[in-house]
């Protein structure tokens, strides 16, 4: 389902309508760039990119009639909250357990925002993940790698649901 | 007075027929387009989506009582035939006073099952008697709603033998026109009647068309259709296992937007994308 477009001078890379009335702009950014310094501080490409991405939540939840477009032409159920206008940002990968760490702290500042960062090897496992779950291989695997014989059934989808979410945070 | 009434009538037919016929076109062209660019095969869609999305032709029923929709029946029988023919009929007497007569209050939505993808919680079977009256109407009828008034939503099925099947299924309660708490399935056309007739526009139509076929592609990327998901799996993998990853990523992306958010139902891509 894509409609190539440019409606919007700034440019978002993916804006996401959601049938709930909720829109999420997506910043894809490179993979190779580096989100903190060698002194471990956040950097100043990483910083840049996250103003970037705040102006954009800021600008589109201060012009929320620009969406009125989409509400008239069906796509929206309604314009959307200002809560309903959230951004994600994909940036970065191979991050050490220490960057990571502290890509949490920056997360829970920045999710309070509507801003979620999502690195490329998060969003490929998040995707590998909901993929081989779909397609039914994940099943098989987990099968073949948690059931003993005595545990010989698994066939209450409900359970694997429960486990994907745990590993992968999915929601399918 | 008669004359007025006899116009508003008039008028409401041609209100309906013409929000039916964008509906269905924009459904087909919606279909055809995501179809396509999805890269999704033809003969995956014909088993796992509903008739009337798939066939060439169709022939679609719509019954009026005074200034309400009673019932928007479906028949796709026109598979040999490309023409959409719509059929807005006035009718003198309240459908749901058919079904007032059945002590099955407790049971609100019906569904006719006749796709893959649908649940069927149970089945019950109705003697002919509550539909005589209508029986020569919903004669092969594929899919068809009945509701209003005595909170009873029924999608009904005749079988060739003429046996009434009520098949009860979960729905979307954001959909429906009543207080349900289960919800697990869509019916067809059910939201059809929370519009007054006046509000049917052709941008609902279009909505509502993108919804729905929205709702059938998300559903064949679930456990209907393992080959469909298999192949983007296959394709993904081919995908990232290249160092240079991140322009097709960014194209998988903008034709697979759910795996970034899920529920999507519609997306913009940047024809600048990846700069």
């Amino acid at each position: 389902m894509l409609f190539v477009t440019s409606i919007w001078a700034d440019r978002p890379d993916m804006v996401l309508f959601l049938f709930d009335g909720t829109v999420t702009i997506v910043e894809l950014e490179p993979s190779k760039v580096k989100l903190f310094t060698r002194q471990g501080s956040i950097s100043s490409e990483f910083e840049k990119r996250l103003k970037q991405v705040r102006d954009y939540v800021m600008y589109y939840r201060e012009h929320r009639e620009l969406f009125n477009k989409f509400v008239e032409e069906g796509i929206l159920r309604t314009t959307p909250s200002i809560n309903g206008i959230r951004v994600i940002l994909i940036i970065a990968s191979s991050l050490t357990v220490e960057e990571l760490k502290e890509l949490n702290r920056i997360r829970s500042l920045y999710e309070k925002e509507g801003i979620r960062v999502l690195t490329y090897d998060e969003l490929i496992t998040k995707i590998s993940l909901t993929l081989k779950y779909i397609s039914g291989k994940m099943f098989r695997s987990y099968k073949h790698v948690l059931l003993t014989p005595d545990m010989f059934e698994i066939n209450k989808s409900i359970v694997l649901r429960g486990f994907v979410s745990l590993v992968g945070g999915l929601a399918i | 007075m008669l004359i007025i009434l006899g116009f508003a009538l008039s008028s409401h037919k041609d209100i309906v027929s013409s929000f039916v016929e964008d509906y269905i076109n924009a459904i087909k062209e919606l279909t055809e387009k995501m179809l396509t660019q999805l890269s999704i095969p033809q003969t995956f869609m014909n088993g796992l989506f509903p008739k009337y999305m798939t066939s060439k032709g169709a022939y679609v029923k719509i019954l009026i009582f005074k200034n309400e929709i009673q019932a928007a029946i479906l028949i796709t029988k026109l598979l040999r035939s490309s023409t959409l023919d719509i059929d807005v009929e006035l009718v003198e007497e309240s459908i749901p006073r058919l079904f007032a007569l059945k002590s099955t209050t407790n049971i609100t939505p019906f569904f006719y099952v006749g796709e893959p993808f649908c649940r069927v919680e149970r089945i019950i079977l109705v003697t002919e008697r509550y539909f005589n009256k209508y029986q020569k109407l919903l004669e092969d009828v594929s899919y068809s709603t009945i509701f209003k008034g005595v909170g009873i939503n029924a999608l009904v099925h005749l079988e060739q033998e003429g046996d009434v099947k009520l098949i009860d299924v979960c729905i979307d309660a954001e959909m429906l026109p009543l207080q349900v708490n289960d919800a697990i399935v869509r019916i067809p056309f059910l939201w059809f009647i929370s519009y007054p007739i006046e509000k049917l526009r052709t941008n609902v139509a279009k909505y509502h068309a993108l919804y729905e076929v929205s709702e059938y592609i998300h559903r064949l990327f679930a456990r209907p259709a393992p080959k469909v998901s298999e192949a983007i799996l296959y394709q993904f993998n081919n995908i990232v296992k290249d160092e240079e990853y991140e322009k097709p990523l960014h194209d998988f992306l903008c034709r697979y937007p759910w795996f970034i958010e899920p529920g999507t139902i519609y997306a913009i891509c940047n024809e600048y994308l990846g700069r």
